[in-house]
């Protein structure tokens, strides 16, 4: 349960991060965060991010034409993306440390 | 553009149609993209495993739900549809409809027509509200009528293409309120209706205003006495064009007094209308009677003396 609340909070990175080593369509984003160890992330979560990101302009989207099927949606970052990324990278990182010093006693 | 559904196992696509519908406060054209999304998913997925996918992914309200949480959208929850305030249903509406949707392509095609029609309207509606009469009396110069015209054109143009919705809002309202009030104007104005008693066609001769010929004139002084005039307008002229009399049943003509150079006398009143007709002894004629006159009491007891002085023996033809 703790790891949906953290997740939901986080999820925005997560998908930032995924999305700046390559573009990628909706589950094979989902894909490569269960391979990092978010398994409990779930399919839908990842797609209304997506989504959301898109349409607060981080986003970029782009359709590749596939000889074995239909259409695949890829995503991938911008300049507004990579800067949120930054950002938000460096707001985790102080919010870990302050997270990591109060638990320090902790186990 | 709507997710294709033509691809999906016959499985999925229930489960899709199931997520669209919980999906049905979002925005049609957003709606699209997150179907477009789950639907290349459910292939992908159904390809992988065996698994059912309401096994695999959760029922599809759940999935639906995590959708539009993570998407940004409230859920709907308890809000019916019923029960929603007519504003919101209206906002739904216009929100997710498919014809709500075409209209908002449309919109953008009329613009700028709109953008050019809007000054005129105001115009419109500010000369109404003021009164034309103002501005008959000292009309615009055409030039300044053009350069006014000119800039609310330009105006009215530059905001609606600028990004900030305010002016280009305040512009609309007052174009859609002028519109009201110069139609509100318009009603006002006396009617000059043709009011037909069945006489279309343009009778000669003085008329009521509902339309009733007018062929005699009886005149009385205002000790109640009947007297016999000459009637002239305010220039001076006669007043002989009057209707042709008519009596049902009988065959009327004008008889005219001559003047001392045997010209008839056209504007002395009343007439008299002699009528050839059925009559107790076979035909007969006579003389049209006077009709009966309401004659108001007046309270002066002297005579009032006419302050134009016109001779008899004007011409009256």
């Amino acid at each position: 349960m703790e790891t949906t609340q953290l997740l939901k909070g986080v999820l925005d990175l997560a998908v930032l991060a995924v999305l700046a080593d390559d573009d990628g369509y909706g589950y094979d984003v989902v894909r490569r965060l269960r391979d990092t160890g978010l398994d409990e992330v779930g399919e839908a979560s990842v797609y209304g991010t997506l989504r959301r990101l898109f349409q607060a302009g981080a986003l970029t989207s782009y359709v590749v034409p596939s000889d074995e099927g239909p259409h695949r949606k890829y995503y991938g970052l911008n300049e507004t993306g990579r800067e949120r990324l930054t950002q938000f990278t460096a707001t985790w990182r102080s919010f870990a440390d302050v997270l990591d010093r109060l638990t320090k006693e902790v186990a | 553009m709507t997710a294709t559904t033509t691809d999906l196992p016959p499985e999925a696509i229930p489960y899709l149609e199931a997520v669209r519908t919980r999906l049905a406060v979002v925005p049609v054209d957003e709606r699209d993209e997150l179907l477009d999304d789950v639907s290349a998913q459910l292939r992908e997925v159904q390809a992988e495993s065996p698994v059912p996918l309401r096994e695999r992914l959760g029922p599809p309200n759940r999935y639906a739900a995590e959708l539009m949480s993570s998407a940004g959208y409230e859920m709907p929850a308890a809000t019916s549809a019923a029960t929603a305030s007519v504003t919101t249903r209206l906002r739904r509406w216009w929100a997710t409809s498919d014809l709500a949707q075409s209209l908002r392509r449309t919109i953008p095609q009329v613009a700028p027509g709109w953008w050019v029609l809007r000054p005129f309207l105001i115009a419109a509606g500010v000369l109404a509200f003021v009164g034309g009469a103002r501005l008959a009396d000292e009309p615009p110069s055409q030039f300044m009528a053009l350069l006014a015209g000119a800039i609310g054109v330009t105006t009215s143009i530059r905001w609606g293409r600028s990004s900030r919705r305010a002016p280009d809002r305040v512009l609309t309202i007052a174009a859609l309120v002028g519109i009201l009030v110069a139609y509100n104007a318009m009603q006002a104005l006396p009617r000059y209706e043709f009011v037909n008693s069945g006489l279309d066609w343009a009778e000669p001769g003085l008329h009521h205003d509902d339309g009733t010929p007018i062929s005699n004139i009886y005149a009385y002084d205002v000790e109640g006495n009947p007297v016999t005039v000459f009637l002239y307008d305010q220039d001076g002229r006669p007043i002989d064009q009057l209707a042709d009399p008519l009596e049902p049943g009988r065959i009327v003509d004008t008889e005219y007094e001559l003047d001392s150079s045997g010209q008839p006398m056209l504007n002395l009143f009343p007439r008299r209308v002699v009528g050839v007709g059925p009559g107790t002894n076979g035909m007969t004629e006579s003389t049209v009677a006077p009709p009966a006159a309401d004659i108001p009491a007046t309270t002066t007891t002297s005579t009032a003396t006419p302050t134009t002085t016109v001779p008899p023996t004007a011409s009256p033809g």
